[in-house]
Protein backbone atom coordinates (compact mmCIF):
# COMPACT_ATOMS: atom_id res chain seq x y z
CA UNK A 1 0.00 0.00 0.00
CA UNK A 2 2.88 2.09 0.85
CA UNK A 3 4.35 2.06 -2.12
CA UNK A 4 1.22 2.09 -4.12
CA UNK A 5 0.56 6.39 -2.26
CA UNK A 6 4.45 6.73 -2.54
CA UNK A 7 3.62 6.35 -6.31
CA UNK A 8 0.63 7.98 -6.62
CA UNK A 9 2.03 11.11 -4.56
CA UNK A 10 5.28 10.83 -6.93
CA UNK A 11 2.89 11.21 -9.87
CA UNK A 12 1.07 14.06 -8.67
CA UNK A 13 3.73 15.64 -6.85
CA UNK A 14 6.72 15.96 -10.14
CA UNK A 15 6.61 19.83 -10.65
CA UNK A 16 9.33 21.01 -12.41
CA UNK A 17 11.77 23.00 -10.38
CA UNK A 18 12.94 26.01 -12.36
CA UNK A 19 16.48 26.85 -11.39
CA UNK A 20 17.32 29.77 -9.12
CA UNK A 21 17.51 32.96 -12.17
CA UNK A 22 19.06 35.85 -11.30
CA UNK A 23 17.99 39.24 -12.94
CA UNK A 24 19.68 41.87 -11.33
CA UNK A 25 22.88 41.99 -9.63
CA UNK A 26 22.88 43.90 -6.41
CA UNK A 27 25.51 46.39 -7.66
CA UNK A 28 23.32 47.19 -10.78
CA UNK A 29 20.00 47.37 -8.15
CA UNK A 30 21.54 49.85 -5.97
CA UNK A 31 23.21 52.05 -9.21
CA UNK A 32 19.85 52.25 -10.30
CA UNK A 33 18.21 52.89 -7.03
CA UNK A 34 20.23 56.12 -6.18
CA UNK A 35 21.45 57.10 -9.74
CA UNK A 36 24.79 57.06 -9.96
CA UNK A 37 24.90 58.74 -6.64
CA UNK A 38 27.34 57.70 -3.99
CA UNK A 39 25.30 55.24 -1.18
CA UNK A 40 26.33 53.90 2.19
CA UNK A 41 25.59 50.59 3.81
CA UNK A 42 23.83 50.65 6.79
CA UNK A 43 22.12 48.30 9.28
CA UNK A 44 18.92 48.75 11.40
CA UNK A 45 18.16 46.40 14.36
CA UNK A 46 14.88 45.38 15.04
CA UNK A 47 13.57 46.23 18.49
CA UNK A 48 10.33 44.42 19.21
CA UNK A 49 7.53 46.51 18.05
CA UNK A 50 9.66 46.61 14.66
CA UNK A 51 9.46 42.74 14.77
CA UNK A 52 5.47 43.00 15.86
CA UNK A 53 4.65 45.42 12.90
CA UNK A 54 7.03 43.26 10.48
CA UNK A 55 5.05 39.96 11.70
CA UNK A 56 1.47 42.18 10.83
CA UNK A 57 2.92 42.91 7.08
CA UNK A 58 4.28 39.53 6.06
CA UNK A 59 1.56 37.76 7.89
CA UNK A 60 4.44 35.50 9.52
CA UNK A 61 7.55 36.40 11.50
CA UNK A 62 10.56 38.36 10.07
CA UNK A 63 13.64 35.86 11.13
CA UNK A 64 16.53 38.06 11.53
CA UNK A 65 17.24 41.03 13.92
CA UNK A 66 19.08 42.85 12.15
CA UNK A 67 18.62 44.49 8.03
CA UNK A 68 20.97 45.88 6.08
CA UNK A 69 20.20 48.43 3.57
CA UNK A 70 21.58 51.20 1.93
CA UNK A 71 21.28 54.85 2.38
CA UNK A 72 22.12 58.24 0.88
CA UNK A 73 20.23 61.60 1.16
CA UNK A 74 16.83 60.98 1.42
CA UNK A 75 16.71 57.60 -0.23
CA UNK A 76 16.82 53.99 0.99
CA UNK A 77 17.42 50.49 -0.82
CA UNK A 78 16.72 47.59 0.31
CA UNK A 79 16.88 43.61 -1.06
CA UNK A 80 14.72 41.74 1.18
CA UNK A 81 13.34 38.04 0.30
CA UNK A 82 9.90 36.77 0.43
CA UNK A 83 8.72 33.46 -0.20
CA UNK A 84 6.26 33.25 -3.25
CA UNK A 85 5.23 29.04 -2.71
CA UNK A 86 8.10 27.44 -1.65
CA UNK A 87 11.32 29.10 -2.38
CA UNK A 88 12.44 33.20 -1.91
CA UNK A 89 12.32 35.52 -4.31
CA UNK A 90 14.86 38.56 -3.75
CA UNK A 91 12.94 41.90 -4.17
CA UNK A 92 15.32 45.03 -4.40
CA UNK A 93 13.21 48.28 -2.96
CA UNK A 94 13.97 51.91 -3.02
CA UNK A 95 11.96 54.61 -1.12
CA UNK A 96 12.48 57.83 -1.03
CA UNK A 97 10.03 60.31 0.72
CA UNK A 98 8.14 57.32 2.09
CA UNK A 99 7.27 56.55 -1.45
CA UNK A 100 8.28 53.63 -3.47
CA UNK A 101 10.90 54.34 -6.22
CA UNK A 102 11.22 51.65 -7.91
CA UNK A 103 10.73 47.89 -6.97
CA UNK A 104 13.29 45.08 -8.74
CA UNK A 105 12.90 40.96 -9.10
CA UNK A 106 16.65 40.62 -8.48
CA UNK A 107 16.35 36.76 -8.40
CA UNK A 108 13.74 34.44 -8.58
CA UNK A 109 13.79 30.60 -7.68
CA UNK A 110 10.52 29.56 -7.90
CA UNK A 111 9.14 27.45 -10.57
CA UNK A 112 6.05 29.65 -11.20
CA UNK A 113 5.26 33.46 -11.08
CA UNK A 114 8.39 34.37 -12.94
CA UNK A 115 6.18 37.38 -14.55
CA UNK A 116 6.49 39.71 -11.50
CA UNK A 117 9.95 40.87 -12.88
CA UNK A 118 8.10 42.23 -15.47
CA UNK A 119 7.90 46.72 -15.73
CA UNK A 120 4.35 46.11 -16.59
CA UNK A 121 4.11 44.94 -12.78
CA UNK A 122 6.61 46.58 -10.95
CA UNK A 123 6.16 50.14 -12.28
CA UNK A 124 2.70 50.01 -10.39
CA UNK A 125 4.24 50.58 -6.93
CA UNK A 126 6.13 53.61 -8.81
CA UNK A 127 5.22 56.63 -5.49
CA UNK A 128 3.07 54.18 -3.75
CA UNK A 129 3.06 54.50 -0.11
CA UNK A 130 1.65 52.41 2.96
CA UNK A 131 -1.39 54.00 5.01
CA UNK A 132 -1.35 53.43 9.29
CA UNK A 133 -2.46 49.80 9.01
CA UNK A 134 1.05 49.57 6.83
CA UNK A 135 -1.55 48.39 3.69
CA UNK A 136 0.02 49.53 0.27
CA UNK A 137 -1.88 53.24 -0.69
CA UNK A 138 -2.84 51.72 -4.18
CA UNK A 139 -4.36 48.81 -5.68
CA UNK A 140 -1.75 46.20 -7.39
CA UNK A 141 -3.45 44.75 -10.22
CA UNK A 142 -2.49 40.64 -9.75
CA UNK A 143 -1.24 38.50 -12.29
CA UNK A 144 -3.25 35.24 -13.28
CA UNK A 145 -0.61 32.00 -12.06
CA UNK A 146 1.36 34.28 -9.87
CA UNK A 147 -0.81 34.96 -6.79
CA UNK A 148 1.79 34.23 -4.25
CA UNK A 149 4.39 35.38 -5.86
CA UNK A 150 2.63 38.99 -6.48
CA UNK A 151 1.47 38.97 -3.19
CA UNK A 152 5.28 37.75 -1.79
CA UNK A 153 6.43 41.13 -3.58
CA UNK A 154 3.25 43.48 -2.09
CA UNK A 155 4.58 42.53 1.11
CA UNK A 156 8.14 43.20 0.42
CA UNK A 157 7.20 46.48 -0.98
CA UNK A 158 4.68 47.37 2.19
CA UNK A 159 8.04 45.99 4.59
CA UNK A 160 10.43 48.24 2.83
CA UNK A 161 8.45 51.31 3.44
CA UNK A 162 7.64 51.13 6.81
CA UNK A 163 11.48 50.48 7.43
CA UNK A 164 12.50 53.58 5.88
CA UNK A 165 10.53 54.92 8.31
CA UNK A 166 12.54 53.70 10.70
CA UNK A 167 15.51 55.34 9.29
CA UNK A 168 17.49 58.38 9.93
CA UNK A 169 17.01 58.60 6.15
CA UNK A 170 13.53 59.34 6.34
CA UNK A 171 13.72 62.75 7.84
CA UNK A 172 17.26 63.74 6.42
CA UNK A 173 16.72 67.09 4.68
CA UNK A 174 16.58 66.18 0.66
CA UNK B 1 -50.85 -4.79 -12.10
CA UNK B 2 -48.88 -1.99 -12.47
CA UNK B 3 -50.26 -0.29 -9.38
CA UNK B 4 -48.59 -3.08 -6.88
CA UNK B 5 -45.25 -3.03 -9.08
CA UNK B 6 -45.39 0.52 -8.56
CA UNK B 7 -45.73 -0.04 -4.85
CA UNK B 8 -43.20 -2.92 -4.30
CA UNK B 9 -40.66 0.07 -6.29
CA UNK B 10 -41.69 2.35 -4.25
CA UNK B 11 -40.94 0.29 -1.20
CA UNK B 12 -37.71 -1.51 -2.56
CA UNK B 13 -36.52 2.62 -3.28
CA UNK B 14 -37.47 4.15 0.05
CA UNK B 15 -35.07 1.04 1.93
CA UNK B 16 -32.20 1.88 -0.42
CA UNK B 17 -32.71 5.38 0.20
CA UNK B 18 -32.72 5.26 3.59
CA UNK B 19 -29.54 2.66 3.96
CA UNK B 20 -27.76 4.95 1.20
CA UNK B 21 -28.55 7.89 2.73
CA UNK B 22 -27.09 7.10 6.27
CA UNK B 23 -23.60 5.97 4.11
CA UNK B 24 -23.70 8.96 2.16
CA UNK B 25 -24.37 11.22 5.23
CA UNK B 26 -21.21 9.57 7.17
CA UNK B 27 -19.04 10.59 3.90
CA UNK B 28 -20.72 14.21 3.60
CA UNK B 29 -19.34 15.15 7.48
CA UNK B 30 -16.31 13.51 5.63
CA UNK B 31 -16.21 16.05 3.08
CA UNK B 32 -17.64 19.10 4.82
CA UNK B 33 -14.98 18.53 7.19
CA UNK B 34 -12.20 18.16 4.65
CA UNK B 35 -13.37 20.44 2.26
CA UNK B 36 -14.50 24.14 4.38
CA UNK B 37 -10.52 23.89 5.24
CA UNK B 38 -8.81 22.99 1.85
CA UNK B 39 -11.71 26.49 0.36
CA UNK B 40 -9.81 28.60 3.39
CA UNK B 41 -6.74 27.36 2.74
CA UNK B 42 -4.75 30.10 1.80
CA UNK B 43 -6.21 32.37 4.70
CA UNK B 44 -5.56 29.19 7.31
CA UNK B 45 -1.78 28.86 5.55
CA UNK B 46 -2.26 25.18 5.16
CA UNK B 47 -0.49 25.38 1.96
CA UNK B 48 3.08 27.29 3.87
CA UNK B 49 2.04 24.58 6.70
CA UNK B 50 4.29 21.20 6.62
CA UNK B 51 2.69 17.62 8.52
CA UNK B 52 4.06 17.01 11.21
CA UNK B 53 7.10 13.78 10.42
CA UNK B 54 5.07 11.16 11.87
CA UNK B 55 2.31 11.62 9.42
CA UNK B 56 5.03 11.38 6.81
CA UNK B 57 4.99 7.30 6.91
CA UNK B 58 1.08 7.68 5.40
CA UNK B 59 2.70 8.43 2.12
CA UNK B 60 5.74 6.09 2.47
CA UNK B 61 8.24 8.57 3.16
CA UNK B 62 10.72 7.27 5.35
CA UNK B 63 12.61 10.44 6.99
CA UNK B 64 16.53 9.87 7.51
CA UNK B 65 17.03 10.40 10.59
CA UNK B 66 20.72 12.70 11.33
CA UNK B 67 23.72 11.22 12.48
CA UNK B 68 26.28 13.82 12.60
CA UNK B 69 26.31 17.61 13.40
CA UNK B 70 28.45 20.76 14.11
CA UNK B 71 29.18 21.00 18.38
CA UNK B 72 28.94 25.01 19.44
CA UNK B 73 29.72 24.87 22.92
CA UNK B 74 27.07 22.49 24.45
CA UNK B 75 24.77 23.11 21.62
CA UNK B 76 24.45 21.23 18.10
CA UNK B 77 23.59 21.75 14.63
CA UNK B 78 22.73 19.71 12.54
CA UNK B 79 20.94 19.52 9.05
CA UNK B 80 18.48 17.57 7.85
CA UNK B 81 16.03 17.51 5.48
CA UNK B 82 16.92 20.77 3.90
CA UNK B 83 16.02 22.33 7.22
CA UNK B 84 18.46 23.49 9.51
CA UNK B 85 19.01 23.48 13.64
CA UNK B 86 19.75 23.88 16.50
CA UNK B 87 19.41 20.98 18.74
CA UNK B 88 16.20 20.58 17.81
CA UNK B 89 14.90 23.89 16.94
CA UNK B 90 14.56 24.90 13.57
CA UNK B 91 15.96 28.01 12.66
CA UNK B 92 15.90 27.88 8.60
CA UNK B 93 16.75 26.24 5.42
CA UNK B 94 19.91 24.29 4.53
CA UNK B 95 19.53 23.20 0.16
CA UNK B 96 23.41 22.24 0.60
CA UNK B 97 25.37 20.65 2.46
CA UNK B 98 26.23 21.92 6.19
CA UNK B 99 29.56 22.89 5.62
CA UNK B 100 30.60 23.98 9.55
CA UNK B 101 29.52 26.39 12.22
CA UNK B 102 31.31 27.88 15.52
CA UNK B 103 30.58 29.41 18.69
CA UNK B 104 32.64 33.31 19.04
CA UNK B 105 31.56 35.69 22.06
CA UNK B 106 29.12 37.37 19.90
CA UNK B 107 26.90 34.25 18.77
CA UNK B 108 26.80 31.48 16.84
CA UNK B 109 27.49 31.26 13.01
CA UNK B 110 26.53 28.32 10.83
CA UNK B 111 27.16 27.57 6.94
CA UNK B 112 25.15 25.63 4.61
CA UNK B 113 26.27 26.13 1.09
CA UNK B 114 26.25 29.67 0.14
CA UNK B 115 23.83 30.36 2.83
CA UNK B 116 25.30 31.88 6.45
CA UNK B 117 23.28 32.02 9.07
CA UNK B 118 24.47 34.36 12.63
CA UNK B 119 22.87 33.58 15.74
CA UNK B 120 22.21 34.71 19.37
CA UNK B 121 23.53 32.17 21.75
CA UNK B 122 19.86 31.81 22.28
CA UNK B 123 19.37 30.45 18.76
CA UNK B 124 17.49 33.72 17.26
CA UNK B 125 18.58 34.58 13.90
CA UNK B 126 20.74 37.93 13.76
CA UNK B 127 21.31 38.25 10.14
CA UNK B 128 21.72 35.64 6.64
CA UNK B 129 22.87 36.70 3.97
CA UNK B 130 23.71 34.44 0.85
CA UNK B 131 27.55 34.54 -0.25
CA UNK B 132 28.72 34.25 -4.11
CA UNK B 133 30.20 30.69 -3.70
CA UNK B 134 29.17 27.98 -1.41
CA UNK B 135 31.67 27.81 2.08
CA UNK B 136 33.84 24.95 1.98
CA UNK B 137 34.39 25.33 5.86
CA UNK B 138 33.96 27.45 8.67
CA UNK B 139 36.57 27.85 11.28
CA UNK B 140 37.81 30.25 14.29
CA UNK B 141 40.42 32.28 15.59
CA UNK B 142 40.42 34.52 18.81
CA UNK B 143 37.01 35.35 18.19
CA UNK B 144 36.96 35.80 14.26
CA UNK B 145 35.54 33.76 12.07
CA UNK B 146 37.17 31.93 8.66
CA UNK B 147 35.08 31.09 6.04
CA UNK B 148 37.34 28.37 3.06
CA UNK B 149 35.68 29.87 0.05
CA UNK B 150 37.53 28.06 -3.31
CA UNK B 151 39.68 26.17 -1.78
CA UNK B 152 41.10 30.17 0.29
CA UNK B 153 40.70 30.84 3.66
CA UNK B 154 38.94 34.53 3.54
CA UNK B 155 38.22 36.25 7.00
CA UNK B 156 34.58 36.88 7.25
CA UNK B 157 33.49 40.08 9.31
CA UNK B 158 30.23 39.82 11.35
CA UNK B 159 29.90 43.30 11.82
CA UNK B 160 29.40 43.89 8.25
CA UNK B 161 28.31 40.56 7.54
CA UNK B 162 30.86 40.24 4.66
CA UNK B 163 33.57 38.24 3.09
CA UNK B 164 36.99 40.15 4.28
CA UNK B 165 40.55 39.52 3.45
CA UNK B 166 42.24 36.23 2.13
CA UNK B 167 43.77 34.88 4.83
CA UNK B 168 47.72 33.71 3.73
CA UNK B 169 48.46 31.70 6.92
CA UNK B 170 45.82 29.22 8.05
CA UNK B 171 47.80 28.10 11.07
CA UNK B 172 46.15 29.51 13.80
CA UNK B 173 42.55 29.04 12.17
CA UNK B 174 40.54 25.50 13.93
CA UNK B 175 38.58 24.27 11.48
CA UNK B 176 35.02 23.06 12.63
CA UNK B 177 34.90 19.39 11.62
CA UNK B 178 31.54 17.19 12.25
CA UNK B 179 30.81 14.77 15.27
CA UNK B 180 28.44 12.27 16.04
CA UNK B 181 25.23 13.34 17.47
CA UNK B 182 24.27 12.15 20.62
CA UNK B 183 20.82 10.21 20.24
CA UNK B 184 18.81 12.52 22.37
CA UNK B 185 19.61 15.31 19.89
CA UNK B 186 18.82 12.65 16.84
CA UNK B 187 15.98 11.73 18.49
CA UNK B 188 14.69 15.18 18.72
CA UNK B 189 15.21 16.40 15.17
CA UNK B 190 13.35 13.28 14.24
CA UNK B 191 10.30 14.67 15.30
CA UNK B 192 10.74 17.94 13.93
CA UNK B 193 12.16 17.08 10.32
CA UNK B 194 8.76 18.46 7.55
CA UNK B 195 9.02 17.80 4.30
CA UNK B 196 8.48 21.59 2.65
CA UNK B 197 6.00 19.64 -0.49
CA UNK B 198 4.20 17.83 2.40
CA UNK B 199 1.82 20.63 3.46
CA UNK B 200 -1.63 19.94 5.42
CA UNK B 201 -3.60 21.42 2.78
CA UNK B 202 -1.66 18.39 0.35
CA UNK B 203 -3.15 15.94 2.83
CA UNK B 204 -6.68 17.27 3.08
CA UNK B 205 -7.15 17.39 -0.22
CA UNK B 206 -5.29 13.37 -0.47
CA UNK B 207 -8.09 12.62 2.04
CA UNK B 208 -10.66 14.62 0.39
CA UNK B 209 -10.72 12.80 -2.79
CA UNK B 210 -9.57 9.74 -1.35
CA UNK B 211 -6.12 9.64 -3.21
CA UNK B 212 -4.84 9.41 0.18
CA UNK B 213 -6.01 5.53 0.06
CA UNK B 214 -4.84 4.51 -3.41
CA UNK B 215 -6.75 3.98 -6.27
CA UNK B 216 -9.41 1.83 -4.45
CA UNK B 217 -10.00 5.52 -2.02
CA UNK B 218 -10.53 7.45 -5.29
CA UNK B 219 -13.04 4.56 -6.63
CA UNK B 220 -14.71 4.74 -3.22
CA UNK B 221 -14.98 8.19 -3.62
CA UNK B 222 -16.46 8.24 -7.19
CA UNK B 223 -19.52 5.67 -5.42
CA UNK B 224 -20.23 7.94 -2.83
CA UNK B 225 -20.87 10.62 -5.83
CA UNK B 226 -22.89 7.85 -7.33
CA UNK B 227 -24.74 7.05 -4.17
CA UNK B 228 -25.04 10.87 -4.20
CA UNK B 229 -26.95 11.27 -7.17
CA UNK B 230 -28.77 8.32 -6.85
CA UNK B 231 -30.02 9.47 -3.52
CA UNK B 232 -31.29 13.09 -4.92
CA UNK B 233 -32.82 11.13 -8.15
CA UNK B 234 -34.65 8.79 -5.93
CA UNK B 235 -35.45 10.95 -3.27
CA UNK B 236 -37.44 13.55 -5.49
CA UNK B 237 -38.97 10.55 -7.50
CA UNK B 238 -40.28 9.56 -4.11
CA UNK B 239 -41.70 12.79 -3.70
CA UNK B 240 -43.20 13.20 -7.09
CA UNK B 241 -44.56 9.62 -6.81
CA UNK B 242 -46.41 9.69 -2.82
CA UNK B 243 -49.25 8.26 -2.71
CA UNK B 244 -52.61 10.61 -2.75
CA UNK B 245 -53.91 10.98 0.84
CA UNK B 246 -57.63 8.88 0.54
CA UNK B 247 -60.41 11.19 1.52
CA UNK B 248 -63.00 9.59 3.56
Amino acid sequence: MKVLLLTLLLSFSVVPKAAAEQYMTQEAFLTAAFSGEAYKKQKLWLNKKMKQVAKQILKHDYNALRVRYWGAGHKTAWILEEIGKERPITIGVAVSNGQIDRVNILEFRESRGWEVRYPFFTEQFDAVGVDDEYTLTKNIDGISGATLSVRAVKKVAALALYLHTQTDFANSAQ
Amino acid sequence: MLVPFKRKLRILLLKWHRGLGLIAALFAIFLVVTGIPLNHGNDLLLDKTPIPSSLLSWYGIQVEIPQEGFKLGDRWTVSAQQQLFLDSQNIGSCRDQLAGAVATDEGLFIACGRQVYFLTNEGEVIETAELRFAVGSVGSNSGNVYLKLNKQAVNFDLYEFEVGEVVITEDKIKWSIPDFLPSAISDAIADQIIVEDMTWERFLLDLHSGRMFGSWGVWFVDLIGIAILVLAVSGVWLRLARPKAKHH
